[in-house]
């Protein structure tokens, strides 16, 4: 039988037009947009498709277990209805009341002056070198991260990450546990001094990352909750990072670098919310 | 080896084959409950084995462009890495289950651990940001994370075997079953 052997000039030429799409692509430009821009037009409607799939097929089997559970719970919830009825004529008092004393005290709610825009997840990080995660947002909904980053948060708010490059129907957002990752922090609380939250390649594999250029005096001890300072003008102030899990000190005492547990459950982040304009910091 | 698997069959197998296993890779909360098998790399891997010749080497390219633009740094490393493993798959297929399960289980373990460590280099060689960790703290890493990564691998060159077995089957000829000749894998033969 004839031997199918590939030719090592076809090799060759194929291995040389590939480290040369890898060399104009490494850098960010118009050439990693353009390939994105094209194959994205491709794969994100199938990805979002098989993942409508997927939920639909599960979606049937547990409807019919669901209906039963429903029926039980409709009439809790009938009694509870009642209840919440009352509660809301409280609270749309307090309401009234909070909105009075906002506006007497110029108060600034997080993310007030900012449009938050949700995203689904499309995939999370593979491995070393392929460790970004997309996002089925991009320039067509108003991300363009060549010109700025973009703040990426969790359903409570808590830091995810950034935007790494957008394409026209999806990103790339750069983990918070990602050692490229960097952001000015301070303790919940406390204004008097920031110190840098950034991704570390040991910690990364525990799930957590590192505190460091720690001013001294700063108030910093276990349990304690980071959040983003607000310096540094990509990132809000106020977004909690994580919490404080153990701290190293040098000879003389001082505190040194700390470990943070990021307060995003990342094992868990099907969805994402991109902050697209900050005008207005807290 | 089965002579009958034209080009539509391969087709037909590699292309619904190569987009389910880039959509399970996809799936939310999948990689992060366990280490699961990077189906991506395996399946060039396979397709190497099963049908030798340029299946490896243009499925590896397929699947190493999935890799690049679902989550890559940049676009070519992935396909690069894909289309020589494919590639060295072609090259060392043999006929036989037996030759398969030994040279298949060698180069998992082999290619895995090398692919670990290459696109290790890639993240020391490439930094990102403006930190650059030392190569031997990544490669150490990277061998901690290895053995873990090496069987879930294994399990996920297993459950692409069956799908390859399934999809390339078929029935022998009376004849073949008179030599004691035959071969249920698909594609064109290397030997």
């Amino acid at each position: 039988m004839k031997r199918r052997v590939p030719r090592v000039m076809v090799i060759v030429i194929v291995t040389v037009a590939l480290l040369a799409l890898f060399i104009l692509t490494a850098l960010p430009g118009t050439t990693r947009s353009r390939l994105g821009d094209f194959f994205g037009n491709i794969f994100d409607p199938l990805t979002t498709a098989f993942n409508k799939a997927i939920d639909g097929v599960g979606g049937f089997f547990t409807a019919v277990r669901d209906n039963r559970d429903l029926k039980i719970r409709i009439g809790e919830l009938e009694d509870e209805v009642g209840r919440l009825n009352r509660e809301i004529v409280d609270n749309k008092e307090k309401v009234k009341a909070y909105e009075e004393l906002k506006e007497a005290l110029n108060l600034v709610t997080r993310f007030d002056d900012s449009k938050v825009l949700g995203s689904v997840v499309l995939n999370e990080s593979l491995g070393p070198y392929h460790d970004l995660m997309r996002i089925k947002a991009g320039r067509k909904h108003g991300l363009d991260a060549s010109v700025i980053s973009y703040p990426v948060v969790d359903r409570h708010s808590a830091l995810v990450g950034r935007v790494h490059s957008s394409e026209t129907y999806s990103s790339k957002v750069l983990p918070l546990l990602h050692e490229a990752f960097s952001v000015s922090a301070r303790v919940d609380g406390s204004y008097r001094s920031t110190f840098r939250v950034r991704g570390d390649v040991l910690l990364r594999e525990q799930g957590l990352c590192l505190g460091d250029n720690i001013p001294e005096g700063t108030p910093l001890k276990v349990g304690d909750l980071i959040v983003t300072s607000g310096e540094g003008g990509i990132f809000p102030g106020g977004i909690p990072i994580g919490e404080v899990v153990s701290l190293q000190s040098s000879e003389d005492g001082k505190i040194v670098t700390c470990s943070i547990k990021p307060t995003c459950d990342f094992d868990s982040l099907s969805y994402v919310f991109v902050i697209v304009e900050n005008e207005h910091e807290s | 080896m089965n002579l009958d698997a034209t080009i539509w069959r391969r087709l037909a197998v590699y292309l619904p084959g190569l987009f389910v296993a880039a959509f399970v890779q996809t799936l939310p909360n999948l990689s992060s409950a366990l280490i699961s098998p990077d189906l991506l790399f395996l399946f060039p891997l396979l397709a190497g084995l099963w049908t030798g010749g340029y299946d490896g080497f243009v499925t590896g390219m397929v699947a190493g462009f999935l890799r690049d633009y679902m989550a890559g740094r940049g676009y070519g490393m992935g396909m690069l890495a894909g289309m020589f493993i494919g590639l060295i798959a072609g090259l060392v297929a043999s006929e036989g289950w037996q030759q398969y399960a030994l040279r298949g289980s060698i180069l998992v373990v082999v290619t895995t651990w090398l692919d670990e460590m290459i696109m290790s280099f890639l993240t020391w060689l490439l930094p990102m940001g403006d930190f650059r960790t030392p190569l031997g703290l990544i490669w150490k890493i990277a061998l901690s994370r290895s053995p873990a990564k090496l069987l879930s691998n294994i399990i996920g060159a297993l459950v692409l075997t069956g799908y390859m077995s399934i999809a390339f089957y078929r029935r022998k000829s009376k004849r073949e079953k008179d030599d004691g000749i035959g071969d249920v894998r698909g594609g064109e033969s290397l030997a």
